[in-house]
């Protein structure tokens, strides 16, 4: 497989619902309500229920792992900003689009540039994937 | 010595170095200032969620909040 920068790797949308949202506490152990109670979100600022930021990180390199054939032991760094929240309305959810891009190749494998999309804007800064390439 | 998988919310994690926990805002504001001062590693604690730290614990000072 020959790669360049600039090579578009994988591009998927999701479709976050709250019930996601409510499973993804449960598994993490995250149970702060800003993630399932508008009342309180509102309370505190905040639009209403949103999206746990690692929940987003999680899910957005999927696509990558999902390029490597679903071998996530060849990704060895991954890093991202939390820049914008990611309301989940409660009847429409919210879709969060992912573009993964090659970012830089080097000796010890190639970064992959994730671009995560929600309502025309990145909510993920300087989310770098960092994979190893067969030898 | 406090480990990490007990301060976050995914428990998992090692030991945390130096752990100081601030119960006033004067409290926050005078550990702040000493861990500042000092040439070791630092970070903010909070609720422990957004935080997975590795077996390896974090060998530095950790202000908890």
């Amino acid at each position: 497989m020959t790669l360049a920068v600039g090579d578009v790797v994988a591009e998927q949308t999701y479709h976050l619902t709250r019930d996601n949202l409510v499973r993804y506490a449960g598994a993490s152990g995250d149970f702060n309500p800003i993630h399932y109670r508008d009342d309180f979100a509102q309370s505190v600022g905040l639009p209403g229920v949103l999206a746990h930021g690692m929940l987003t990180m999680g899910f957005a390199v999927q696509p990558v792992v999902d390029w490597l054939g679903g071998d996530s032991g060849r990704v060895t760094d991954y890093q991202a900003k939390f820049t914008r929240p990611v309301p989940v309305d409660a009847v429409a959810g919210a879709a969060v689009t992912v573009l993964a891009k090659v970012g830089a190749i080097d000796d010890d494998g190639v970064r992959i540039d994730l671009t995560v999309t929600f309502d025309g804007a990145t909510v993920l800064g300087k989310a770098q994937v960092r994979v190893t390439v067969p030898a | 010595m406090s480990d990490f998988r007990d301060l976050t919310t995914l428990r998992v994690g090692g030991p945390a170095g130096h752990l100081v926990e601030a119960s006033s805002r004067d409290d926050l504001v005078a550990t702040a200032r000493d861990f500042w001062a000092s040439p070791d590693d630092w970070m903010i604690l909070g609720g422990g969620s957004n935080l997975v730290v590795a077996d390896d614990g974090f060998d530095g000072n950790v202000l908890r909040v």
